[in-house]
């Protein structure tokens, strides 16, 4: 078991003033299974005219609302103490929609090679070093919206693309897989990963290290791809480009 | 009747004039096209009609029942009524909508069910449409036309009265807002290819016709913005936009056509989605199939209209009797819709055959095989010259909480093209008034 402090700061600014701007947030560690949410805030600015809160379709935290006035800069700072135990998450039985793939997580032949047979977690381990060695990490490669499939034929990506890959073989090979989006240790960004059923309980694979994952990873939500865990979206009235900058800081504490 | 025929040119002429338009984007081009009138009506004798409308509301009960029970305990995939993977593996199941409880326990208000008339007089249900069936526009304008320009007609004739489908339709919204703010026609814009229906209706319901950014949500409430920059609470949306476009934060990022946070309100029940969100999942050609089970299952009662003889190749008995009779059944890609991907087996040549054979060997899922229906034919007028056209029927079943009712009318399409069976209007055809006898 280990306890963290972590806060998640993210700020946008906009080149002319926007009004009537729509937020949606996923930006809170999971509080349930394995994962003990000890404490948390979560703060806005500018100040929004509605905040609500709710939980997605996998019990991630959603923090949404409006800030209708106008405004050049969009801020948000979520942060608390967290508690992770390095168990699986358990699942009696996995939502058939995790066994079957999605645009971003299409399958294509030229990835047979990564696939593995045998004991579920095995092969997912076989799978994810393979992944691991198929692909280099490399930073502005790939977008938000890059397919695995796309990632995999120009053999780089980040974090995103090496667990859409992860999920695609581990779906195609029968192993039921999801998408997982968190936070790690250090300071950073956001990290994401795989989880993939194995016998009655979810199981944390880093196809980016090929190792499992242990009580030094964060969940704040999983979904069938990247497009369920989206950490901020928005949308606003007004002409202006954007520019966003997060900064993420996850430190153990005995509190 | 002669006065009708003489009147064809004239009604068209009023229909133009009125804007009475689809569109229909072709490699990327958006243009608008009239819609055909043929002035020889359907007949429907009273007594076929009672038949139809205990079927059709039959149906639509089900339907519904289906889509609570599948977004909440799935007790028909326990009892093994419907195979799971037929709902998972469903483009339009939705995940999301688990646990959510729309307005009244109503998924599918306005419902668009296809049927066609066999050649003894039976009918076959071909399609359920519990998303966004269009239509019921053309139909409207086209009596209320008629009736001007042939007013004899409806002298002569004892033809029921289908000038109350927005009267049905605005009892159906009032039912769902429940009070709770104004009703609104959400539309796409004027490049969708229905808009002339979608603002049509909004006059005649007294509904707001809204656009996408003239709604916000606030505290979980829907706001429609006024003239004035006064924000007026939403009760009900009628909803002309599909599921993955309507909010932008919930589905689709890049749509700019939805309401963002507006699946949170719906979620929370603050507002009525006229049709609800993930009706796709009973829409399905695959789960088509499984129709007539479920109104035994959820209604315990015999279905009274019969879906037209269908195989599904995830069957094993199925899989050998399409793959052996292919070359005379007329497959569906279930993902398709608008009379796209349907494929007859007696058009293809052998090499094509054994490719369509290779994909359902390969996605068994993914098709399903139906008899060729012998369709009766209707008499359509071609340059003044009566030609028999193969023609579907659209009819319109409304439900609110409290009660489900068909409009006694319907869209009648028909093909143009002599040798086609596909009636659906993106591929050209036209469409008929359809007499309700009184």
């Amino acid at each position: 078991m280990k306890r963290y402090r972590f806060t998640y700061e993210s700020e946008t600014s906009f080149s002319a003033q926007v009004t009537d701007h729509s937020f949606m947030l996923r930006a809170t560690p999971l509080d349930c299974g394995p994962q003990h949410l000890l404490s948390h805030s979560l703060t806005v600015s500018p100040s929004p005219d509605s905040l609500s809160e709710a939980y997605d379709a996998w019990g991630a935290r959603q923090h949404y609302g409006i800030v209708r006035n106008g405004h050049d800069g969009f801020r948000y700072r979520s942060e608390g103490i967290v508690e992770v135990h390095s168990e699986p998450r358990k699942e009696p039985k996995p939502s058939p929609v995790f066994m079957t793939n999605t645009p971003l997580t299409g399958f294509i032949p030229e990835m047979k090679a990564l696939c593995a047979e045998g004991d579920s977690l095995a092969a997912a381990m076989t799978i994810a070093g393979r992944v691991m060695n198929a692909m280099t990490y490399l930073p502005g490669s790939t977008g938000v919206s890059t397919t695995a499939g796309e990632a995999f034929s120009q053999g780089s990506g980040v974090c995103q693309d090496f667990a859409h890959i992860m999920v695609a073989v581990c779906r195609e090979c029968g192993i039921p897989a999801r998408y997982v989006c968190g936070l790690v240790i250090g300071e950073g960004e956001t990290h994401a990963w795989t989880e993939i059923w194995h016998d009655g309980a979810w199981y944390g694979i880093d196809a980016t290290s090929g190792l499992r994952c242990d009580d030094r990873y964060i969940t704040m939500a999983y979904g069938r791809d990247a497009s369920d865990c989206s950490v901020c979206r928005g949308m606003f009235r007004g002409l202006a480009l954007q520019r966003t900058s997060t900064k993420v800081v996850v430190e153990a504490t005995d509190e | 009747m002669q006065s009708l025929i003489k009147n064809r040119d004239s009604v068209n002429r009023w229909m133009e004039r009125y804007g009475v338009r689809f569109g229909v984007y072709k490699n990327g081009v958006f243009n608008e096209q009239l819609f055909p009138f043929d002035s020889i009506p359907r007949i429907i004798e009273k007594e076929d009609w009672k038949v139809l409308e205990k079927g059709l509301i039959q149906r639509v009960k089900a339907l519904n029942a289906f889509l609570w029970d599948i977004y909440h305990d799935k007790h028909i995939i326990a009892d093994g009524v419907v195979p799971e993977e037929f709902v998972y593996a469903s483009k339009g199941y939705m995940p999301e909508c688990e646990k959510v409880d729309p307005t009244g326990k109503v998924y599918s208000h306005i419902s668009g069910i296809d049927l066609v008339e066999g050649k003894d007089g039976r009918w076959f249900i071909l399609e359920d449409n519990l998303r966004i069936p269009s239509g019921a526009s053309y139909p409207m304008i086209a009596r209320e036309i008629t009736r001007k320009v042939s007013p004899i007609t409806f002298v002569e004739n004892h033809v029921a009265d289908n000038r109350d489908y927005a009267t049905i339709l605005k009892e159906m919204m009032d039912d769902m807002n429940g009070g709770r703010g104004i009703n609104v026609i959400l539309t796409p814009g004027r490049y969708n290819s229905a808009f002339f229906e979608h603002s049509y209706l909004a006059e005649k319901t007294g509904a707001v016709l809204a656009f996408p950014g003239d709604m916000t949500v606030e505290d979980d409430i829907v706001w429609y913005t006024g003239l004035f920059n006064e924000k007026i609470r939403v009760g009900a949306i009628y909803r002309r936009i599909s599921d993955e476009y309507l909010d932008p934060l919930a589905f689709e990022s890049s749509s700019l056509l939805g309401v963002p946070n507006l699946f949170q309100a719906y979620k929370k029940g603050t507002v009525a989605v006229i049709n609800g969100f993930g009706n796709g999942v009973a829409d399905d050609k695959g789960i088509y199939y499984f129709v007539p089970k479920m109104i035994r299952y959820y209604l315990d009662e015999e279905p009274i209209l019969h879906n037209a003889p269908t195989y599904l190749p995830y069957f094993k008995e199925d899989y050998d009797y399409i793959l052996e009779n292919i070359s005379r059944l007329v497959i569906k890609d279930v993902s398709e819709a608008g009379g796209y991907g349907v494929v007859f087996g007696r058009d293809l040549s052998l090499e094509k055959l054994s490719e369509l054979k290779e994909l359902i060997i390969h996605q068994p899922r993914r098709w399903i095989a139906q008899e060729v229906i012998d369709f009766k034919d209707l008499e359509i007028l071609e340059s003044n010259e009566k030609v028999e056209r193969k023609a579907d029927l659209r009819a319109f079943v409304v439900s609110s909480g409290k009660d489900v009712k068909v409009w006694k009318s319907g869209l009648t399409r028909f093909s143009r093209n002599p040798d086609s069976f596909v009636v659906n209007s993106s591929q050209g055809g036209g469409f008929k008034d359809t007499w309700i006898m009184d």
